[in-house]
């Protein structure tokens, strides 16, 4: 069992594992957290898991854990690494069920104080206008055709039937399409799963929330990325939904039934891996990037629903501008330099933000200068953050960092902790308004049960690997 | 004798199991996640959903998980609770029966899927057959 005794400091901010450490481990682990936060981390298993991933064959430079990390299966939630291109292994518990879960974030050009007299009314709109909860479909039922061409064109199909803005297209991660889909590496039961559920949220921590810019850390940065001080800016956590989670369930079950010709054998079976070129592999890749796709349609058809709602509110002369869409699970080719050599790597982020540096070819024309806007959702109550990638999470961490505040409370503790009305009344007490169709259900979410949002961007901070921003303090929220 | 218990986990949630046999485990399993998805909704309604059900997989502990999946994907997709099956063959690497079930107004928790993580059935000292399970909630 790992402890502290096991961990070298290479700063006050980032620890390593060494690869002597255990026997297969491929290369060393590092892991961004303050010593305060390791006493935590030591609680689960995730660094356990963390050198499970160091084992994975072709893995390059270090496995990586982001100061959010909890245990997850097969990866920590918080895990990053990247395999060889195109010689080493594609894994599916690198990524997660929630296939491209990931946060998008639009600006207003209204202040708290024009907003804050129309919150209620606001959050009956969007609960009104963006479903949410486990079974509530959508406006959109489409025909497995159409549904098709959505895993196809993932954002771009949304701009052609009129949900999106063309404006909105640049501001995506890949510009919310990975090209390699192929809709028929995806089962009937996935289709099934997902025919009925784009511009939905769904349930768990997912939400869509209205917030206020409370701080600026960075005014240039802000100002690139279109911030001001107390501007309301809306929040969209969800992801691929039940067609993402099929997508999944599918490979991992194919890729079990491989890994024995391809003499892969793993510590965790949730690790299932396979050659990256093998047909495993890319019907894989090829299924994951159509759930991607329909990710980032759902988060798109959100959006049309949430300015909908809110030009039910304030009018058609109120527009809500696209600042950024960002993917925390998900695998991409991507180049990046290793051993002082720039080579393309397979990367696998769970529950990690990708956090391009400055002058990226990828980046809008408007953030080049600065570098990639990165979303840091926090809990319920608290806080939220954006931040900016820079030069040397290039370096250091492939152009990742953190994804949220991370969960320290189980689902059953946040419950018997907290009571939902309750938390519900004190909330709205302090000004957040919450509609939500599950009271227990948003027990579990409480802020109780998340670790310190403001120390976990703090530690990417101090690292180097982004840069705080903006930190957005929610007012209104709906979820499941 | 059978019977499940749902235990706590830092993200997610685990479910034990145990049964004298290895169907009925099976059955257990089924009971457990539906417990999950919607407490206290009973069972004894008439079923008006049938799915069928063939599954093959390495060893009987994915054999488990790819049927728990199979009838979480039915799940979602009719917005239903299948609260009954019935194996018509069962090997340690392959079943094949059906499922029946009815839908439901709510469900209380979003299962994303049963994994493999920490499951392994073993025949254990006292006779049971018992595994852990872990769902991505």
């Amino acid at each position: 069992m790992l402890d502290r005794s096991c961990l070298i400091k290479i700063s006050d901010v980032v620890w390593e594992i060494p690869k002597k450490y255990r026997e297969g481990m491929n290369v060393p682990a590092r892991v961004y957290a303050t010593e305060k936060m390791l006493n935590e981390v030591f609680n689960d298993r995730s660094l356990d898991q963390l050198t499970n991933v160091a084992m994975l064959p072709g893995i390059l430079g270090n496995a990586l854990a982001m100061p959010d990390a909890h245990e997850g299966y097969g990866f920590p939630i918080g895990g990053v690494a990247a395999t060889q291109y195109p010689g080493g292994i594609i894994s599916p518990g690198g990524i997660g069920y929630d296939i491209n879960c990931g946060v998008r974030l639009l600006r207003s050009d209204m202040s708290i104080e024009q907003v804050r007299p129309h919150l209620a009314s606001l959050c009956r709109e969007m609960f009104h206008w963006i479903p949410s909860g486990v079974g509530r479909g959508g406006k959109l039922q489409l025909e497995i055709s159409e549904l098709d061409k959505v895993l196809s064109q993932g954002a771009g199909w949304m701009l052609e039937n009129d949900y999106a803005l063309a404006e909105d297209i640049p501001h995506i991660e890949s510009h919310g399409c990975l090209e390699n889909a192929d809709p028929t590496c995806v089962s009937d039961l996935a289709k099934k799963r997902g025919h009925n559920q784009l511009g939905t949220i769904g349930a768990g921590n997912h939400f869509a929330e209205v917030d206020y810019v409370d701080n600026l850390f960075d005014e240039k940065a802000a100002q690139a990325f279109g911030l001001k001080k107390d501007q309301v800016v809306i929040l969209i956590h969800t992801g691929s939904r039940g067609l993402g989670h099929q997508v999944a369930t599918d490979h991992i079950r194919l890729m079990m039934k491989a890994m024995p010709d391809y003499g892969i054998n793993l510590p965790d079976r949730e690790l299932a891996g396979v050659p990256f070129s093998s047909p495993e592999g890319q019907n894989y890749f090829n299924a994951m990037a159509a759930a991607a796709n329909f990710a980032w349609a759902n988060r798109q058809m959100i959006t049309w629903e949430m300015r909908q709602a809110w030009q039910r509110v304030f009018g058609d002369d109120s527009p809500l501008h696209l600042v950024y869409d960002v993917a925390h699970n998900i695998a991409k080719i991507e180049e990046h330099e290793v051993d002082g050599h720039k080579q393309k790597v397979i990367m696998h982020r769970k529950g990690a933000t990708r956090a391009f540096g400055p002058g990226h070819p990828e980046l809008a024309d408007a953030y080049r200068e600065i570098g990639q806007p990165v979303l840091i959702p926090g809990s319920m109550g608290t806080a939220s953050y954006v931040l900016a990638g820079t030069n040397e999470g290039m370096k250091e961490s492939f152009g990742s960092c953190c994804h949220g505040a991370g969960r320290r409370l189980s689902r059953k503790a946040a419950r018997q902790e907290v009571h939902g009305k309750t938390l519900r009344d004190e909330l709205l007490a302090s000004g957040i308004h919450v509609q939500t169709g599950s009271v227990s259900g948003l027990a579990e979410e409480a802020p109780q049960a998340y670790k310190d949002v403001d120390e976990v961007v703090q530690v990417v901070h101090d690292a180097g690997i982004a840069k705080i921003v903006a930190r957005l303090r929610p007012c209104a929220v709906i979820k499941g | 004798m059978h019977s499940f218990e749902l235990i706590e986990h830092t993200a997610d949630v685990r479910l034990y199991i145990k049964a004298e046999s290895l169907p009925e485990l099976f059955k257990v399993a089924l009971e457990g996640m539906n417990e999950l998805i919607a407490p206290g909704q009973p069972t004894s309604i008439s079923p008006a959903l049938k799915e069928e059900l063939c599954i093959d997989s390495p060893d009987i502990t994915a054999l488990l998980i790819d049927f728990m999946n199979e009838v979480l994907a039915f799940t979602h997709i009719h917005n239903a609770l299948f609260s009954c099956v019935t194996f018509d063959n069962f090997s340690p690497t392959k079943l094949s029966g059906y499922v029946e079930g009815c839908s439901i107004d709510q469900f209380e928790e979003d299962i994303k899927a049963v994994t493999y993580h920490e499951a392994q059935i073993v025949h254990n000292d006292a006779g049971f057959y018992e595994t852990m399970i872990v769902f991505d909630i």
